[in-house]
């Protein structure tokens, strides 16, 4: 029995089963960083609504939207919902930035101008860190798919592991073009 | 069967990855491809990156290209950090300016150890107020050099040294000596060294040759430059900063 033990250690070790438990840590390591990121972002959209609630009154159903989608995401769920959640904000979010193309005095806020540049580098972190979980995903996934790790993977019950997959519309970081009007300071002609 | 299904996938990726278009290899400081800035203001950039490394650690990578397609500017410039890591190593203190001319596109990253010093709002804040009324105006070295002057700045201050490169007019150069005053002491120095040397050994007052010490620093501006580029210090970037177009 005890020989029986050895010989399936001695197996494990060298098949593949601690590269296993390597890939899986990596996996779940940058997801926690895509967490952190998707915090940062929902702890940015109080203030960013709220100034621009300041100049666009009648923008109720946008800004209900992304209430909901931040919502959606702080109550949790398996990874699968978060993503969905996640991607659902990033759409909400991406129409609410779009508003200020509407209101000029909005687009002229300094408060609001750093604020957007806040988000749109937040997005920009996520799509990152989304970006460095999917690699650790498809290696891993692909690990455990090889032989001889699949045994392993199968007996231990490993799963694959879901992608990060966001919409086209999400990939996109939403974007206020401050560069072209010249909001915060008039161009010299 | 399975593993040769991933093994052809993963063949796929790598492929694909392959065929994306190469990064520029970094020429010091300053890699203008499409040559917008003049070699003076480039010359001033690699001064003040010099002076901001020895002094605080971080580095400020400026890169002009033409154009970053088939890549949008945000992904060009995260190649260009991830390939040259800009700042000092594990504490990643490296920011990356690019411009892409022809695209009319400006994106600054900065890197993690930088990141609460430049939050992206200060970022898009400075690219407005230093950096777009210049480019619009079409003077790209001027808005580059507002730009990453502000940006060492910010850094200098947070970190508490003060950079003697950065004020942009130049505090004029001491007015040369007239020179009698020079000759003066030339005469005084001959005469020193004539005297020690008729009065024995030299070992008892040594401390006495060098009162001219301050003096060192004639002709003013600053030496060197150029020449000590030897890489970048191996930052990493998460993603921070803030982008422009004109």
């Amino acid at each position: 029995m005890a020989r029986l033990l050895v010989l399936l250690a001695t197996l494990l070790g060298g098949c593949g089963y601690n590269t296993i438990v390597t890939l899986k840590e990596r996996v779940d390591s940058s997801w926690a960083q895509v967490e952190n990121q998707l915090q940062r972002r929902n702890d940015l959209i109080p203030n960013l609504v709220e100034v621009t609630k300041g100049y666009a009154t009648h923008e109720r159903e946008v800004f209900d939207r992304v209430a909901d989608a931040r919502a959606r995401l702080i109550a949790g769920g398996t990874r699968e919902q978060r993503i969905e959640a996640a991607n659902q904000l990033s759409g909400a979010l991406g129409r609410l930035l779009a508003i200020a193309e509407r209101y000029p005095d909005l687009k002229a806020n300094q408060q609001f101008a750093r604020l957007s540049d806040e988000l749109a580098g937040t997005e920009n972190r996520i799509a990152v860190e989304r970006m460095r979980y999917n690699d650790a995903v498809r290696e891993y996934n692909a690990y455990i798919k090889s032989v001889p790790a699949v045994v392993y993977a199968r007996a231990f019950g490993f799963q694959p592991q879901q992608y990060f997959e966001a919409p086209e519309e999400a990939k996109k970081v939403p974007k206020v073009d401050f560069g072209t009007q010249g909001t915060r300071q008039p161009s010299p002609n | 069967m399975h593993s040769l299904v991933a093994l052809l996938a993963l063949a796929l990726v790598t492929a694909a990855r392959a065929a994306e278009p190469p990064v520029p290899v970094p020429r010091g400081y300053v890699t203008d491809l499409p040559h917008v800035i003049r070699p003076d203001v480039r010359a001033r950039i690699e001064r003040l990156n010099e002076e901001l490394r020895d002094k605080t650690g971080a580095e400020i990578a400026v890169v002009a290209v033409d154009t970053t397609a088939p890549l949008d500017d945000f992904t060009y410039a995260m190649r260009i950090a991830d390939a040259w890591k800009p700042g000092r190593k594990r504490e990643d203190t490296g920011v990356v300016f690019l411009v892409a001319t022809r695209d009319r596109k400006l994106r600054i990253l900065v890197g993690y150890g930088l990141e609460g010093i430049l939050p992206d709002g200060l970022v898009g804040e400075i690219e407005d107020r230093e950096v777009m009324p210049a480019f619009r105006a079409g003077r790209i070295d001027e808005g580059v050099w507002r730009g990453v002057a502000a940006l060492a700045t910010r850094i200098a201050d947070a970190r508490g040294v003060v950079l003697t490169g950065t004020p942009r007019p130049r505090a004029p150069a001491p007015a040369p000596l007239p020179g009698w005053v020079l000759l003066l002491i030339i005469l005084a120095f001959a005469a020193l060294v004539l005297y020690q040397a008729s009065t024995g050994p030299a070992r008892f007052r040594r401390g006495g040759f060098y009162p001219v010490g301050p003096f060192g620093g004639f002709g003013g501006g600053f030496g060197g430059g150029g020449g000590g580029f030897g890489g970048f210090g191996g930052g990493s970037f998460g993603g921070g900063g803030a982008g422009r177009s004109w």
